[in-house]
């Protein structure tokens, strides 16, 4: 049973006048979350409505898969894709997650939401060209589905728990697939533990996020090395309350891809040459130690398409990144799942 | 609000452009009326103060902190002092 | 043809207090002082000389003073422990 309050609007333009005076929108057109729609979405997830996916202590709030679901109907998505939503909230609300800080930090933090596995051909999550930015119905949708859930459940509003100074444009929804048939790589999904066959989510907050273009290297260390001084330019601070779990992301294009594969380089091999260069002592104002723990903690994705020579470069806010799987009614769990 | 729920009074000092958020709180947490020194322009939010405007600032503040402790003042918005 | 929708909110924001605030003492005479730090800009710098002055200028009897170890958490239950047992009364925020 629905436990949401329900209201009657005489047409859809009036649903959306009224969605707007509420406050119930990012500034863009919500579709009107009918019980029959909020229980085709949470039919896809096996959720019963009052599923608990989350808390924000500070804020008095507790997000169920009922208030998933209404917010993912109004984003826009399809029914197959609220799985994947619950994930990323899921994600989000992981004490290291970090809702309260990231959705209310003056920097005006973003999430970034990354799907690896078979659901992305599934769904057609776009992680080719064109993959971080419009044009994508999963992507946009997904996306802004965790963004509203954020806005409109979790209180983030601005001027009310927001207080971004300037928010940024990616706070809409930024949500992309990993190109995993691009080379050879272990796919993060799996090097963060989860079988091939698994599909995830991992929502990373992001305090910047910077293009690393290098089209003179024509190696791997080359590459990286281009890494290396982007990420050290603004460094990573350490965090008493994140410890050693601290990441950054590097979604890396095919210009800069194919000079790994053509090498055999893996990520493993990657991050082993990164960390020692990142982690050294801070050595002036633009080339200050990067705070990650392990190896491990540096994530590559592969993903784009061809031509610019870059990699983008995420930079953490207060968060870890952090990985859930997409749970859907009568999958098989793999049997090399953690 | 733990502290004050600790049974111990408390005065939360915030910047102008914090007000809101930290107003935001006490309203989740039951209080709306709770009061709050707020400090104003020209103290710029999370940026470096000299040592004598943190000097002057806490000379200024520090009657309104006592009598916030003691319940002396009515609730409402004030605003802190610029620095001399 | 009308449309029924769902509030897509967690409800009002106005919360029920789980206890009133606390009672004011008569005076500050003998109270020790609590400082809740967040290692935001200024804070600690601020929040000391703030508690020096009113050392100087009341009859406060001594500081406790706690740093939050991240600006995302509440103090170390050690450190909370120091302060509810050790300060009648306190200071804490600044987001600056």
């Amino acid at each position: 049973m629905l436990h949401a309050r329900r209201e009657e609007w005489p047409d859809a333009d009036a649903f959306l006048e009224a969605a707007y005076e509420r406050g119930w929108t990012d500034g863009l057109p919500v579709v009107p979350a009918t019980p029959e729609r909020v229980e085709a979405f949470l039919a896809t997830s096996g959720l019963a409505p009052d599923t608990v996916l989350g808390v924000v202590p500070t804020r008095e709030v507790t997000v169920t898969a009922e208030h998933a679901a209404i917010n993912s109907v109004m984003a826009g998505c399809r029914p197959e894709y609220f799985p994947v939503v619950v994930a990323a909230v899921r994600a989000h609300l992981d004490e290291h997650g970090n809702c309260h800080s990231t959705t209310g930090t003056l920097s005006g933090a973003a999430h970034a939401v990354i799907v690896n596995g078979p659901i992305r051909d599934e769904l057609d999550v776009a992680y080719g060209a064109g993959c971080l930015g419009p044009g994508f119905r999963a992507n946009a949708t997904i996306g802004r589905a965790l963004r509203l859930v954020i806005r409109n459940v979790c209180r983030a509003v601005p001027g009310f728990l927001d207080r971004a100074t300037f928010s940024w444009p990616l706070r809409y929804s930024f949500c992309f697939g990993e190109d995993e048939a691009a080379g050879d790589w272990t796919p993060l999904h799996v090097q963060r533990g989860y079988a091939p066959d698994q599909s995830t989510v991992t929502v990373h907050s992001i305090m910047r996020m910077v293009s690393a273009w290098d089209s003179s290297s024509r190696d791997p260390e080359g590459v990286l090395d281009t890494l290396v001084a982007e990420t050290r330019y603004h460094g990573i601070a350490g965090d008493a309350f994140l410890g050693d779990g601290v990441n950054v992301v590097y979604v890396m294009g095919r210009e800069h891809q194919r000079f790994f594969f053509d090498a055999g380089w893996s990520k493993e091999r990657m991050q082993a040459y990164l960390w020692p260069r990142l982690t050294a002592a801070t050595a002036g104002f633009h080339d200050r130690r990067v705070n990650l723990g392990h190896p491990e903690n540096i994530l590559i994705v592969a993903a784009g398409g061809a031509g610019m020579a870059e990699t983008w470069v995420l930079f953490p806010h207060l968060a870890w990144a952090v990985t859930r799987v997409v749970e859907r009614p009568g999958d098989v769990p793999s049997e090399t799942a953690r | 609000m733990e502290l004050e729920w600790e049974g111990i009074p408390s005065v939360c000092i915030v910047h102008r452009e914090m007000r809101d958020s930290a107003g935001a709180i006490a309203r989740i947490s039951g209080h709306p009326d709770y009061d709050m020194i707020t400090v104003d322009y020209p103290y710029i939010p999370t940026a470096t103060w000299s040592d004598e405007e943190i000097a002057t600032l806490a000379r200024e503040l520090a009657p309104q902190v006592a009598a916030m402790l003691l319940g002396e003042q009515e609730r409402n918005e004030r605003p802190g002092p610029a620095p001399a | 043809m009308s449309i029924v929708a769902l509030d897509p909110t967690s409800g009002p924001v106005e919360g029920t207090a789980r206890t009133r605030l606390a009672p004011r003492p008569p005076s500050l005479s003998g109270q020790r002082l609590g400082l809740v730090v967040n290692g935001l800009g200024c804070s600690e710098r601020f929040l000391d000389a703030l508690a020096a002055q009113l050392l100087a200028t009341t009859e406060l009897d001594g500081v406790v003073k706690v740093v939050k170890s991240s600006v995302s958490v509440p103090p170390d239950p050690g450190d909370w422990s120091r302060l509810t047992e050790g300060a009648t009364v306190a200071i804490t925020g600044f987001g600056g």
